[in-house]
């Protein structure tokens, strides 16, 4: 796994090049299913035309003209639909036999399209791989989504989601605040707020408690000597 | 060399909560993290490697929910 290509594209600060992004998200695609991804790709349409906007490589590219030549691929529909289109085994007869052929000369036997969701124009992220029944495996379809959701988010040039964008409760909020507290207090002893949020979390194991409980009890204030 | 506590992994721990990633994310802030939802995400299926204290607070998310179903801590925390 490409641990600092992810957080460079989860925390990529706004005046990155957009393309740049895409680019280097495209780099991650082979992370869904080390080995197995040929190339990956994002098919965005604009009207009545389809382009591919970026892809890892020259094979993922031809495997989308291939669909917007004939008129139809599952990254077509995956964008105009806004559905998941997984196909699983591209030596069975589908429907997409043009889609099909292209992909199999060149030893792609599955693919997945994932549709972009909230981008300004209907979009989809496409992944092919050189095995049958890759995108059947639970953790690289949720890899997959993952990268479409960091994708869309990156296109948008949002932040959606981020840090400081909290949607509490009152009460929730006063738990945070509760928690907060008592890592300020435990700081002292412990070195650091994090390590405080780690003594009281292990604490809460060892007594079988809510780690509320554990902050509140840190916080009471102690017996009034006479 | 990280240490952990006997459990479940942040992955399988996410599995058996049936929570959504907003809602584990909204569990996550609820305790105090400044995490983005998209970070909780890549944390919790390894992309993205947790230091300590993420780690842990997405375990303390997942355990709090299970001590809520009136179950014990099935998520493990790490030491270092």
């Amino acid at each position: 796994m490409s641990s600092v290509e992810w957080s460079r594209l989860l925390r990529g600060s706004s005046d990155t090049d957009p393309m740049d992004r895409l680019r280097q998200a495209m780099r991650l695609g082979h992370d869904v299913a080390p080995g197995l991804i040929a190339g990956c790709s994002i098919t965005e349409l604009d009207g009545t035309k389809y382009s591919t906007q970026a892809s890892s490589d020259q094979l993922a590219v031809s495997l989308d003209e291939a669909q917007y030549e004939a008129g139809r691929g599952p990254c077509m529909t995956a964008a105009r639909d806004h559905q998941i289109h997984h196909l699983e085994d591209l030596r069975a007869a589908g429907q997409f036999e043009h889609f099909n052929s292209a992909a199999i000369e060149v030893g792609v036997l599955s693919s997945l399209s994932l549709p972009l969701e909230g981008t300004y124009r209907p979009a989809a992220l496409n992944f092919y791989a050189t095995s049958p029944g890759v995108f059947v495996n639970r953790r690289s379809r949720r890899i997959a989504a993952l990268l479409a959701r960091v994708i869309a988010a990156r296109m948008l040039q949002s932040d959606s989601g981020s840090r400081g964008a909290r949607p509490l409760s009152t009460e929730a909020q006063k738990k945070a605040e509760l928690i907060h507290r008592a890592q300020v207090r435990l700081a002292i002893e412990h070195g650091s707020p994090e390590q405080a949020f780690t003594a009281m979390a292990i604490r809460s194991r060892e007594e079988v408690r809510s780690i509320f409980d554990i902050a509140r009890d840190l916080l009471a204030p102690g017996p009034v000597s006479s | 060399m990280s240490a952990f506590t006997s459990g479940l992994s942040l992955d399988q721990g996410m599995l058996a909560s049936e929570l959504t990633y907003e809602e584990l994310w909204v569990a996550v802030l609820t305790l105090g993290g400044e995490l983005a939802e998209l970070e909780v995400e890549a944390y919790v299926l390894d992309v993205l490697t947790p230091g300590v204290y993420e780690h842990n607070i997405i375990a303390q998310a997942l355990n709090e929910v299970s001590m809520s179903r009136g179950n014990d801590h099935p998520v493990a925390y790490r030491y270092h």
